[in-house]
């Protein structure tokens, strides 16, 4: 049997709902780098509060999983770019100014 | 017009619905073959199934969109390297900047793209007062994001905070710089959808022009939840 076809949002209540886990994700982030500080992990931490707090904008404010196949890639390729490159400066930043000094 | 020019019109005329018809015929012709195909399953589309999908607003919308993002990416690839050469500037660099006006300005981007949602939504299901009541919320909201950036810029240069302060706070101000400019065609955007609101222009049917502002206004916001914790939060 075909599954019936997404249709674009017409309800508050799921929008409403994905503010309300923005604003508090906002918070814990701004809580994070009050109180850890220079906690070795707080990176790789605020990278994922970054991926999440994007995820939720282009999944139910843009609808992305509607989207043509190139803009849904585009959001997920960019929404994904600045977590994973934190990371990746977080665990090899020397590493990587080492490789391009040489 | 004479008998010879007559003539010669008419002749053109039927040579012309002759061509037209014999268009039709192996338009008709060729989708009906196409169909047998797609029937038997034998040849791929040239549309696949997977490809289809919304394109939310408009195409137009959406080819600034991919600019912005691929010139973020290009400004993120800098501050990531500054990051890399320079990681005690840039862990010293947030205990400098007001934290209060980056989570007052990401709280004020995230509510006015739920507003912009939320108009979206509601004339979707036909409430066009609605609609335009989340529309000038959004607005509303997203106006206070330049009045905070210049109370912060103000600050900042009365701490000493200028251009010339290090390669954390270089970062820091063409970043921030360049999504407020971007924020402020998103702006001008609003007031010109709100006035199109305004006029009736949008309906359950036709919402195109409202729906491209909340995308690029969504796009904006992405990148600025990416650039908060690089600057307010990372220490």
């Amino acid at each position: 049997m075909n599954e019936p076809e997404p249709h674009p949002n017409v309800n508050l209540t799921p929008l409403a709902l994905s503010w309300l886990a923005l604003v508090a994700l906002t918070l814990v982030s701004l809580g994070l780098g009050e109180w850890l500080g220079r906690a070795s992990w707080l990176p790789t931490l605020v990278a994922a509060i970054i991926w999440l707090k994007a995820w939720l904008v282009a999944y139910f404010f843009l609808e992305a999983k509607l989207c043509h196949t190139f803009i849904r890639r585009l959001i997920w390729v960019f929404i994904s770019f600045a977590p994973i490159a934190l990371t990746l400066t977080d665990l090899y930043g020397p590493q990587f100014v080492a490789l391009v000094r040489i | 017009m004479g008998l010879n020019g007559y003539f010669k019109d008419a002749f053109f005329v039927n040579v012309r619905g002759l061509r037209n018809m014999a268009l039709i015929e192996r338009a008709a012709a060729a989708a009906a073959s196409r169909s047998s195909v797609e029937q038997a399953g034998a040849v791929a589309l040239p549309h696949d199934a997977h490809m289809a999908g919304r394109v939310p607003g408009s195409r137009a919308i959406w080819v600034g969109i991919s600019c912005v993002f691929v010139e973020f990416t290009l400004l993120f690839t800098v501050y990531f390297v500054a990051r890399a050469h320079f990681p005690e500037a840039f862990h010293a660099g947030a205990e400098l900047l007001p934290r209060l006006s980056g989570t007052l300005i990401t709280l004020a981007m995230i509510s006015s793209s739920f507003c912009l949602a939320a108009a979206v939504a509601t004339i979707r299901a036909g409430a066009q007062r609605a609609s335009l009541f989340w529309l000038v919320m959004g607005l509303l909201l997203a106006l206070t994001y330049p009045v905070i950036k210049y109370f912060e810029i103000r600050w900042n240069l009365a701490h000493g905070i200028d251009a010339q302060a290090g390669v954390f706070i270089g970062a820091y101000y063409y970043l921030t710089l360049n999504h407020l400019v971007h924020a402020t065609w998103g702006i001008l955007g609003m007031f010109w959808v709100v006035a199109r609101h305004i006029t009736g222009a949008y309906s359950t049917d036709e919402y195109g022009g409202l729906e491209a502002l909340a995308s690029y206004w969504h796009a904006t916001d992405i990148i600025w939840l990416a650039i908060f914790p690089f600057f307010y939060v990372l220490a």
